[in-house]
């Protein structure tokens, strides 16, 4: 595996992705979005700082996840279809560079439509005089594992786009794995419950299968188990690259033999 | 004349898959073929012959049902190899929202070439295919013309042995066909070997040292130009008859 490959194709991949349309729309319509937090947190009165956080921070994610679940989908099955990676893959690039090169080129580009949005979020915090000293720790964690679900989600994605070669499906199994993967937790409770048999087998398969979110929600952890704060940050971080890892073999496993 | 490239026995069955029931269809069957050092050879046949099936097994595009493929004495799939080929595609593929020298950075970089050479190889290739002045166009304002210059210039970034061009001269203007020619014979008597596919017998005639006619997946003759220098319209005669002989191209 050669980086000199992977970096050219991860700097094309950022380079092409900032100059389409549909994501400058994104990026545009995120701004539009926090810029609406702003109006709507005024609604929260003396909660107004709690409100305008928590809106805006859910509408990065949200927004994130979203163009990076539609990047990702469409990412590989674009270049086969407008027969662009004829001419990358007929050099010597592997495929799995040629993966990987496309994968990190799409996640810098959602990564700095990530840190642009929180750096308006902030401000607008900032100017409506957010105490940063007090929450910034907590508030920049959540930005980072919101970035974290998408590394992983992204995975998901770009191995569903090549899996079932559809934009369609792999849209459906991204997002539902996307949906599960908030109630991790319930389905361990669930299996839990049920006495042993293959239901249980089947919820606890299903359990370790979807992604868990729970490692990934900086706040509530903040909430519930502060004083481990930093170790949870770095096993949900650990997780994650686990994970994305797994994600990406199996779409380096579907693709190495594609033929085109 | 040592050998370029070597393809021995080589099959391609493409099988698909459906609701459980497999159907196979014969790309290639049974293909034997060396190209010599400083050999132009062209591939004709009828649409479905199996040229473009050929050239992609040789790419690594598409994965041999049998047999071997050497380049350079090296077997296939060998990245270090493929390094030593250029491909021109016959549609030239673009991302539109690229420069034209953006677009031969990124294939410079991708073939090897260090980051502090990249431009100067870039400006190199874009004045031997007369683009320079349209270097800094974004593709998408590209005609077709000089999308397929494009094309070429990227199959040259990396100074490649041997070249493998896809329908080279299709769909081009009477100009446009005139200076893929020459740049054909010029890049060969500059010591490049080059591979092509074509169904425009006439043009294929006046460059080729070595003709492959296929037909229905299979390799049904090879010819050397001795077989119709000299007698213009000889080629096409010999590739009719022999499609004939074979019951093809039924009218």
């Amino acid at each position: 595996m050669k980086l000199s490959n992977i970096l050219p194709l991860a700097r094309y991949t950022f380079v092409g992705s900032f100059r389409s349309k549909i994501f400058l729309v994104l990026i545009l319509f995120g701004v539009l979005l926090l810029l609406s937090s702003f109006l709507l947190s005024i609604l929260g009165q003396e909660q107004e700082i709690r409100v305008l956080t928590d809106l805006g921070l859910a509408s990065i994610e949200i927004l994130a996840l979203f163009t990076s679940i539609f990047l990702m989908v469409n990412l590989i099955l674009e270049q086969i279809e407008q027969r662009t990676l004829y001419l990358v893959l007929t050099r010597s690039v592997s495929r799995a560079e040629y993966l990987l090169g496309n994968y990190f080129g799409t996640l810098a580009a959602i990564f700095a439509c990530v840190v642009l949005m929180t750096l308006l979020h902030a401000g607008i915090l900032l100017f409506k005089g957010w105490d940063i000293r007090a929450e910034g720790l907590v508030y920049f964690a959540s930005v980072f594992t919101s970035f974290e679900k998408i590394v992983l989600v992204s995975a998901l994605g770009l191995f569903f786009s090549i899996f079932s070669t559809s934009a369609v499906s792999a849209l459906v199994f991204t997002i539902f794995l996307w949906i599960s993967g908030h109630f991790a937790v319930e389905l361990k409770f669930l299996a839990g419950r049920l006495e042993d048999g293959a239901l249980k087998t089947l919820f606890k398969g299903i359990y370790y299968l979807v992604p868990h979110f729970h490692y990934l929600n900086a706040r509530d952890i903040w909430i519930s188990y502060s004083s481990q704060f930093g170790r949870m940050i770095a096993e949900g971080t650990l997780y994650t690259a686990l994970y994305s890892a797994a994600a990406l073999l199996l779409a380096h496993l579907s693709f190495r033999k594609k033929e085109f | 004349m040592s050998s370029v490239l070597s393809i021995r026995n080589l099959t391609k069955i493409y099988r698909r898959s459906h609701l459980g029931r497999v159907t196979a269809t014969m790309g290639v069957k049974s293909i034997n073929l060396e190209i010599a050092r400083g050999e132009i050879m062209g591939l004709i046949g009828p649409n479905g012959a199996g040229k473009t099936t050929t050239l992609k097994l040789i790419l690594g595009l598409l994965n041999p049902t049998e047999g071997e493929i050497y380049l350079m004495d090296k077997k296939l799939p060998d990245s270090s190899v493929i390094q030593k080929v250029g491909f021109l595609p016959e549609v030239p593929y673009f991302p539109k929202n690229f420069s034209v020298e953006e677009v031969l950075y990124f294939y410079g970089r991708l073939s090897g070439i260090p980051d502090s050479k990249v431009r100067a190889r870039a400006d190199e290739v874009l004045a031997l295919v007369r683009m320079s002045h349209r270097k800094t166009r974004m593709v998408r304002e590209c005609s077709k013309g000089m999308l397929q210059r494009l094309s070429l210039a990227q199959a040259l970034i990396h100074d490649p042995e041997l070249l493998i061009f896809d329908e080279p001269i299709t769909g081009l203007d009477p100009v446009g066909l005139n200076e893929m020619r020459e740049m054909i014979v010029t890049l060969n008597k500059s010591g490049k070997t080059i591979l092509f596919s074509s169904h425009i017998i006439s043009e294929v005639e006046r460059i080729a040292h070595r003709v492959g006619v296929m037909e229905g997946g299979e390799m049904v003759q090879t010819l050397s130009s001795d077989q119709w220098k000299g007698r213009p319209g000889h080629l096409e005669e010999i590739f009719v008859q022999t499609i004939h002989s074979r019951g093809g191209l039924a009218v």
